[in-house]
């Protein structure tokens, strides 16, 4: 399993924390080393080994609240791209990786209790693997108008090569569109995916790389078997 | 935003069965069924019929080939069987009138330990090595290394007349399990690992046979068709002691019933004798696969570790039951490499992989192993054997799958070579005089093209296409 990672952090926000599953905050976290930047323009962190959670606290930066523009945080392992897109505000997103080193690695959102409701775009991508010579298709699942409420967790991560992605839902029901493609691909499906509560939902396209319809489990686990199923179309 | 679009409601994937007569020297005697069936890491036991004052035993490798042991004929008459693996040989147990032999397979000697007349129910403890036999009001406690009973576990007798018990097994965490029946009504007991008492959960029925899930405590009861519920299986939380729904519906009454275990799928096998095995998916609570066969009998027995299934044949022996979990990534990839509409039938049942993270199963076209990042790749039957043996490329006790991680593709030509890339290295096959050579060359991670990124490139950059 590969176990490093590139996590990175642009636009008008800042984090106001880099903490660790144990309590540990940036420097301190096992693994974790700043990488400076010539313009100075991003924030950018190497990790390496296993880790349960790096937890990014990012809020608005200096000067830049109510500001237009959004920002940009995400992670990258050579299989494994996880990118958030949200509007800077001055209560902090706690954007996560987690389960990094492992082939459970997965990204998650969540809003502290005080904070207002926002939308999220989250965009998941499976990379070619390992640089084997017949492995060249990307698989890219994008969620658009993710609305997350305060104490809302919603975790995401990729599964059979990128073919499925799992949204796991600590929060109330949340609706999103789904837009899913190969990437340099133009046949991309766009439809709207209701993400229950408590569950985990399975979300697969029949087909690679135009997906037609999406088939999709609800499972009360992660690990669980479904306990509903059906098709989605656009 | 639009409205989501209603929901089209599916199916569950189906399991498909596929089975394998076991071969010529597997049946005990030609035209008659074994009466008992037990499983190991090395070979099936077949036990039956009573020919005279002695009990045929065949011991049958896992392709169906009659071991060294090969038929054997036990004096006595034997009617169950149960068996504990060990590091270097197996110990068998046959249970019979008022003894308990113990049988060992490889120098042919048996060890009697003597027990009263009505001894029925064996099971076997195979993390403390230890055997249970079912008496009149509790259950022995055999030592099979020392050939002698040790104390014995107090069954209680309720306010029901309770006979002795019909069945009894023992979970994976040592969990004993035993259907008691008797003249006004039945029971569970159940016994918990270094429990010296048993708690009892009494039944409106008299079931079949039952089933024990360890993890979920439940307990799966092969029930007949009542005048308001039909033939199947009921499950009783065991916590409660309650029924949990209503009876899961069966084509006839179940004769057996067998959990076998794969990842986080649990599935029941439920034997129908004359009419077929159907397969029930236990989160779901409904029959998900089906072999329709008059040959089905009775008696059942799982090969956990090989995610196999092994079922007495009515007529003669014994066949292998090979599970193919449909629309896993296993039995996509496989259907999408297959030359035909048909899909292809497996060689062995789905195993966990050595990591422990996800799925494998052999195909005649090489082992098909399932990843989260690289999802479902063949794997050159040459080169799966390598990776799956304890020696790795590199010096060390670290086995080759440690050494390699899994595969992230399909094995592949390249010259003249057979390539198989795993996330650690990869391995070759060079055709040269006097066979294949397979060598095992560690690779680098991919790496970050990180010095040369600028703020501009982050979105590129972790889209993939810096690199």
């Amino acid at each position: 399993m590969p176990r490093s990672a590139v996590i990175i952090l642009t636009g008008p926000a800042r984090a106001v924390k880099i903490s660790d599953d144990s309590g540990r905050c940036n420097c301190t976290i096992p693994g974790l080393q700043a990488i400076p930047l010539i313009d100075g323009g991003a924030a950018l962190y190497v990790v390496d080994g296993e880790h349960a959670q790096i937890r990014y606290d990012v809020v608005a930066g200096d000067g830049t609240v109510g500001a237009p523009g959004q920002y940009r945080w995400g992670f990258r392992t050579p299989g494994f791209v996880a990118l958030v897109t949200a509007a800077a505000t001055a209560r902090p997103d706690q954007l996560a990786a987690e389960h990094l080193g492992t082939c459970r690695r997965a990204v998650s959102i969540a809003l502290p209790p005080d904070a207002p409701p926002k939308a999220f775009q989250l965009q998941l991508v499976g990379l070619p693997n390992a640089g084997h010579p017949l492995r060249t298709v990307t698989r890219q699942f994008q969620l658009d108008d993710l609305p997350i409420e305060p104490s809302q967790r919603l975790s995401a991560r990729l599964d059979d090569g990128g073919r499925e992605l799992h949204l796991t839902n600590h929060g109330p029901t949340t609706t999103a569109l789904l837009t899913t493609g190969s990437c340099g691909n133009s046949g991309s499906t766009a439809c709207s995916v209701t993400i229950e509560a408590g569950m985990t939902t399975v979300l697969r396209p029949t087909s690679w790389p135009s997906p037609g319809a999406i088939r999709f489990e609800v499972r009360d686990t992660p690990t669980s078997p479904a306990h509903r199923w059906g098709r989605l179309t656009a | 935003m639009p409205a989501p679009p209603p929901l089209t409601p599916g199916q569950p994937d189906p399991v498909m069965l596929f089975d394998i007569a076991l071969g010529p020297g597997a049946t005990p005697s030609s035209q008659a069924e074994v009466t008992g069936l037990a499983v190991d890491d090395r070979a099936a036991y077949l036990l039956g019929p009573v020919v005279g004052e002695s009990t045929q035993l065949a011991v049958v490798d896992k392709l169906g080939q009659a071991t060294t042991a090969g038929q054997l004929s036990i004096a006595g008459r034997w009617t169950e069987i149960s068996v504990l693996p060990g590091p270097d040989r197996s110990l068998l147990a046959l249970l019979g009138s008022g003894q308990l032999g113990i049988h060992d397979p490889v120098s042919g000697r048996v060890t009697t330990v003597f027990l009263p007349a009505q001894a029925r129910g064996l099971a076997a403890d195979i993390d403390r090595r230890l055997f249970y036999v079912g008496l009149e009001a509790e259950i022995a406690i055999v030592d099979p290394d020392a050939g002698r009973r040790l104390c014995g576990i107090a069954l209680p007798g309720g306010p029901t007349q309770l006979g002795p018990p019909e069945q009894l097994l023992c979970a994976e965490n040592g969990t004993l399990v035993a259907l008691l029946g008797g003249a006004e009504g039945a029971a569970v007991a159940i016994v918990e690992p270094n429990a010296s008492q048993a708690e009892v959960i009494e039944l409106q029925n008299g079931p079949r046979s039952l089933c024990y899930d360890d993890r979920s405590g439940l307990v799966f009861l092969a029930v007949d068709a009542t005048a308001i519920e039909p033939a199947g299986v009921a499950v009783i939380d065991r916590d409660s002691g309650r029924r949990i729904g209503g009876v899961i519906q069966t084509s006839l009454s179940p004769a057996s019933l067998t959990l076998l275990r794969c990842g986080p799928r649990t599935h029941l096998y439920a034997s129908v004798p004359g009419a077929g095995l159907e397969v029930i998916d236990v989160a779901r609570r409904a029959v998900v696969g089906r072999l329709c066969a008059v040959w089905v009998g009775a008696f059942a027995a799982a090969d956990q570790a090989a995610g196999e299934l092994y079922i007495a044949d009515r007529f003669a022996g014994a066949r292998r039951i090979l599970p193919l979990i449909g629309g896993s990534p296993i039995a996509r990839h496989v259907t999408r490499n297959s030359s035909t509409e048909q899909i292809t039938p497996p060689l062995s049942g789905p195993r966990t992989t050595p990591d422990g993270s996800t799925e494998m199963q052999k195909f005649d076209i090489g082992t098909v192993v399932a990843s989260t990042d690289a999802g479902a790749v063949i794997v050159d039957p040459t080169h799966a054997e390598l990776w799956l043996s304890s020696d790795g490329p590199a010096p060390g006790p670290a086995s080759a799958a440690d050494q390699l991680g899994n595969p992230v593709g399909d094995t592949i030509a390249e010259d003249d070579h057979l390539v198989t890339y795993f996330e650690r290295g990869l391995m070759v096959t060079t055709p040269v005089t006097g066979g294949p050579t397979t060598v095992a060359v560690p690779r680098f991670e991919a790496s970050f093209n990180i010095g040369a990124l600028g703020v501009a490139d982050e979105l590129e950059f972790l889209l993939g296409r810096e690199q």
